[in-house]
C-alpha cells in the first residue's frame, strides 16, 4: 500500500467524516474558514496602517495566529468531509467526485480573479489617493501579502466544495 | 448539478439481490457515496459507469436506467 492509498484510508475512517457530513455542519466550517481568511486580510490592512511599528507586529501576529488555530483544523476536516476530493490525486477519485473537484476549482479560479482584481484597483485607489505613487507601502507587508494570496488560492476551491455538496447519502448500516 | 434527472432502478436492483452499497461501489470502482447519489438521482452516471452497472446486474442498460420515471410495480 503506497503513501496515497494510506492517505485515503485514513481519511475515510477520520471521525470527522461522520461530524461535518450534514450540509449545514459543513456550510458552518466553511463560514468559520471564510472568517479565517478574512483576518488573514484584515491584519494586512494592520500592517498597511501602522508598520513599521510594535502595535503593527503584534496585532498582526495575533491575527495570524487566530487564523491558524481557526483554519488548519477546518481545512483537515473539510478534506475530511469532502473525502478527499481536493486533496487526494485524480486517480483515486471517481467520475462524480472528479466532476466536484473540477467544478470547485472553476468557481474558485473565478473567485480569485475577483479577489486580485479588486485588489488591482484598491492598489492603484490607494497609491494615487495623494497625487501619482504617492505613498509608501511599508517593506512588512510583502511577506504577509504573499501568504494571504497563497492562503486565498489554496483554501478557495475547498470552501466552495464544502459550500456545495449536497447531504451525503446513509451509509448501509443506516438504511438497512 | 444538472437539472436533467436520470430515473433508475439501482436501489431495487439492489435490493432484490442482497448486495450493499459498498459491494456495489467495490465492484464498480467508485466511491460508495456515488452508488448512494446515483439511487438519489443527485448523479447522472457516464454512459460507460451507466453501461457498467447494467452490465454487472446483466441486465439491458434501459432496465436500470430511463429517462422518465418508472411504473410502479403493479400498476
Amino acid at each position: 500500500m503506497n503513501t496515497w492509498e494510506k492517505r485515503r484510508d485514513r481519511l475515510e475512517s477520520l471521525p470527522a467524516n461522520r461530524w461535518w457530513s450534514t450540509r449545514p455542519a459543513r456550510r458552518r466550517l466553511v463560514v468559520a474558514g471564510t472568517a479565517a481568511l478574512v483576518v488573514l486580510w484584515a491584519g494586512l490592512v494592520v500592517i498597511a496602517q501602522y508598520a513599521p511599528s510594535d502595535l503593527a507586529r503584534n496585532v498582526y501576529l495575533s491575527m495570524f495566529g487566530l487564523s491558524l488555530v481557526v483554519g488548519l483544523p477546518v481545512i483537515s476536516w473539510l478534506h475530511a468531509a469532502t473525502r478527499g476530493a481536493l486533496y487526494l490525486p485524480e486517480r483515486f477519485l471517481d467520475e462524480r467526485q472528479l466532476i466536484e473537484r473540477r467544478r470547485a476549482y472553476t468557481s474558485a479560479h473565478g473567485a480569485t480573479t475577483l479577489v486580485l482584481g479588486t485588489l488591482f484597483v484598491l492598489a492603484n485607489f490607494v497609491s494615487w489617493q495623494d497625487g501619482p505613487l504617492s505613498i509608501t507601502i511599508p517593506m512588512a507587508l510583502i511577506a504577509p501579502t504573499a501568504l494571504t494570496l497563497a492562503a486565498t488560492h489554496y483554501t478557495m476551491p475547498l470552501l466552495i466544495a464544502g459550500w456545495r455538496l449536497p447531504d451525503p447519502p446513509p451509509d448501509d448500516d443506516e438504511d438497512e | 448539478m444538472s437539472n436533467e434527472v436520470v430515473y433508475n432502478r439501482i436501489p431495487m436492483l439492489r435490493a432484490e439481490r442482497g448486495i450493499s452499497r459498498k459491494d456495489l461501489a467495490t465492484a464498480l470502482g467508485v466511491h460508495y457515496q456515488t452508488v448512494g447519489y446515483l439511487e438519489r438521482a443527485e448523479y447522472s452516471p457516464s454512459l460507460f459507469l451507466a453501461l457498467k452497472i447494467a452490465e454487472y446486474f446483466e441486465v439491458p442498460v434501459e432496465v436500470v436506467f430511463s429517462l422518465h420515471p418508472f411504473a410502479r410495480l403493479g400498476s
